[in-house]
């Protein structure tokens, strides 16, 4: 590696697990509130 | 009677996560490290499309709130309702992933840079937007109020864009494509159609949902509308 930043693995996993949380957290509440709404109208 | 089935937002929602998972693996296995930043450059396949896919969100939900006000069609505060949370999460998600990316290469989690403080704007004027739809019990109030409060916070959006051209801000500006590595490109463009989609999925259920609430708070009371149309209302 020819960059002048060192160490950057430890970075970059962090923000795609971080993004890849967030993402699937933000999804499975919707799908969630979804299920909640739907049943209490049945 | 407003849609109950989820089945073909889930299924868009799929689809822009294996797209995710194709660009990032392409991002973090495929793609050389970049000159100067190394491996670190790599963040960017996932902040550059959560960048370019909250300024969609947010556009969607002025158009949504503009819609509102003047059609005042329910439909509308349902799809701004969920593009709101929306744009919250991503706006979230762009300063967390910005952070991560700021400590290597400024040496610093944070700065009161121009365009980090515009966003920081936009994420705190947005989750009061999201405070105020769950604080207020009246649908029409509620619709209204966010809808206002949508065009307003708005504002902040072109001032994010512009602000690394406005004024000398430690943020880089947009790159130009045609200097930009083709297997750069790849990666940074798969996720963006990825997010895209996932959030075009979420987006979706989460305004189904609110359709389904809307339509319960909304609807008259069963003797109301007995007397009035002449119906039988069952339970």
């Amino acid at each position: 590696m020819n960059g002048i930043v060192t160490g950057g693995w430890a970075y970059v996993w962090a923000a795609y697990i971080i993004s890849a949380l967030i993402l699937a957290g933000f999804t499975a509440r919707t799908v969630a509130i979804f299920r909640g709404v739907a049943r209490r109208q049945r | 009677m407003k849609s109950t089935s989820i089945n073909s937002p889930i299924l868009v929602a799929l689809v822009g996560a294996l797209l995710l998972g194709a660009g990032s693996y392409y991002g973090l296995a495929i793609s050389p490290p970049e000159e100067h930043m190394g491996d670190v450059q790599r963040i960017m396949y996932v902040h550059v499309p959560a960048a370019w896919t909250s300024m969609l969100v947010l556009t969607w939900a002025f158009v949504c709130a503009v819609a509102f006000l003047l059609t005042a069609r329910w439909k509308w505060d349902n799809r701004l309702e969920s593009a709101i949370e929306a744009a919250v999460m991503l706006c979230f998600l762009l300063s967390v992933q910005g952070a991560i990316w700021a400590k290597p290469t400024w040496g610093v989690w944070w700065d009161w840079d121009p365009r980090l403080t515009t966003v920081a704007v936009l994420l705190a004027a947005f989750l009061g937007i999201a405070a105020l739809r769950h604080f207020v019990d009246d649908p029409l109030k509620r619709a209204t109020w966010s809808a206002v409060a949508t065009i307003v916070g708005y504002i902040d959006v072109p001032i994010v864009y512009f602000s690394v051209k406005w004024w000398n801000s430690l943020h880089q500006q947009q790159s130009n494509f045609s200097t930009v590595s083709r297997d750069f490109l790849i990666p940074l463009f798969t996720n963006f159609a990825g997010m895209l989609l996932l959030m075009i999925g979420a987006m979706t259920i989460r305004a189904r949902a609110a359709a389904i609430r809307t339509e319960a708070e909304i609807a008259p009371p069963p003797q109301f509308a007995q007397s009035e149309i002449g119906m039988e209302v069952t339970a």
